[in-house]
């Protein structure tokens, strides 16, 4: 079975993978574009946790890993681009990833660095969407249509120009919009997860 | 004198670097600790990653040279046994302090 899910807080898709494990799906592979692979499993005493080392370079990502699967925790899907790892074991009542308060802050402390880096990242891609352009044309589709003299056109002619253009111009306008709404989701996400450290030492 | 960022040490931390006083692995050390603290502290694997690396980077522990090539090995370094010492002196003060109330001007 396959389905195509986008999350932003690793928590939420960790429930969900959790979820699916109870029903008898288990995550078998997950690719960046938010497509989830999973296959039918009889074993429903399984569990999934996400972590996040963004920092791991090439030999301590392999002691990394050795230390997991020693635990015995078995890799499911490693994103390279941004340091997340899909661990997954059969239930035995050890099965976090953590067992104390400095390594949960810790833990904390990593996804605020990545939902930050990717903020800013998605602030710098609208910049650059916007480098030759004036902000005013975020907010006003009418400039997303090049077609000289488009607005003084009547009847057929505008009609046809226009629904001819439109596609493009949506193709102009979306993306600035997806990259501010991608990064006011992280700035979200930030304090979220520093709110959770909050409570943590509460 | 400003405090260290690991003192005084967790619980997590003292345990390990207890265990560390004989050579190691990740693996053997959370078994060694669980024993030792009978049962009572289990080390999960994202943790005992965690506080390895960091005290490594204080030069607390070092990795020991060993035939398994996948495995890490660890071992307590001199300045982690002093750590050790310190804070068995600052751990003594407050037992005496539980077990002799009012003389705690004796230690």
């Amino acid at each position: 079975m396959i389905k195509f899910k986008i999350f932003f807080d690793i928590e939420k898709e960790e429930r969900w993978l959790n979820e699916m494990l109870a029903k008898g799906w288990i995550c078998s592979n997950i690719n960046s574009a938010g497509i989830y692979t999973f296959q039918p499993t009889e074993d429903l005493e399984q569990v999934i946790r996400i972590d996040c080392q963004q920092d791991l370079r090439k030999e301590k990502k392999a002691t990394y890993k050795q230390l997991h699967e020693d635990f015995g925790w078995r890799i499911v899907k490693e994103k390279a681009y941004d340091g997340t790892y899909y661990w997954l074991k059969r239930k035995d009542g050890n099965d976090e990833l953590f067992s104390d308060h400095d390594s949960h802050i810790a833990k904390y402390k990593r996804l605020m660095k990545q939902a930050s880096n990717w903020a800013i990242l998605s602030f710098i891609f609208l910049m650059i969407f916007y480098a030759n352009d004036s902000y005013y044309s975020l907010f006003s589709i009418k400039n997303a249509y090049f077609t000289p003299g488009l607005w003084e056109k009547e009847g057929f002619s505008f009609l046809f120009a226009f629904l001819f253009e439109t596609p493009f111009a949506i193709g102009r306008f979306i993306p600035p919009w997806l990259f501010l709404v991608t990064c006011s989701i992280y700035i979200t996400l930030y304090y979220r997860y520093r709110k959770s450290i909050q409570q943590f030492n509460q | 004198m400003k405090k260290h960022k690991l003192l005084p040490l967790s619980e997590t931390m003292h345990y390990i670097l207890l265990a560390l006083r004989e050579p190691l692995h990740g693996y053997a050390m959370m078994q060694k600790i669980e024993e030792m603290s009978a049962g009572t502290v289990r080390i999960a694997a994202g943790t005992m990653y965690g506080a390895i690396d960091n005290l490594l980077k204080y030069h607390w522990i070092t990795p020991v040279e060993t035939q398994d090539t996948r495995r890490k090995v660890y071992q307590t370094t001199e300045e982690g046994l002093e750590i050790l010492a310190a804070e068995q002196q600052r751990l003594q003060r407050i037992l005496s302090l539980y077990e002799g109330a009012g003389e705690h001007d004796k230690v």
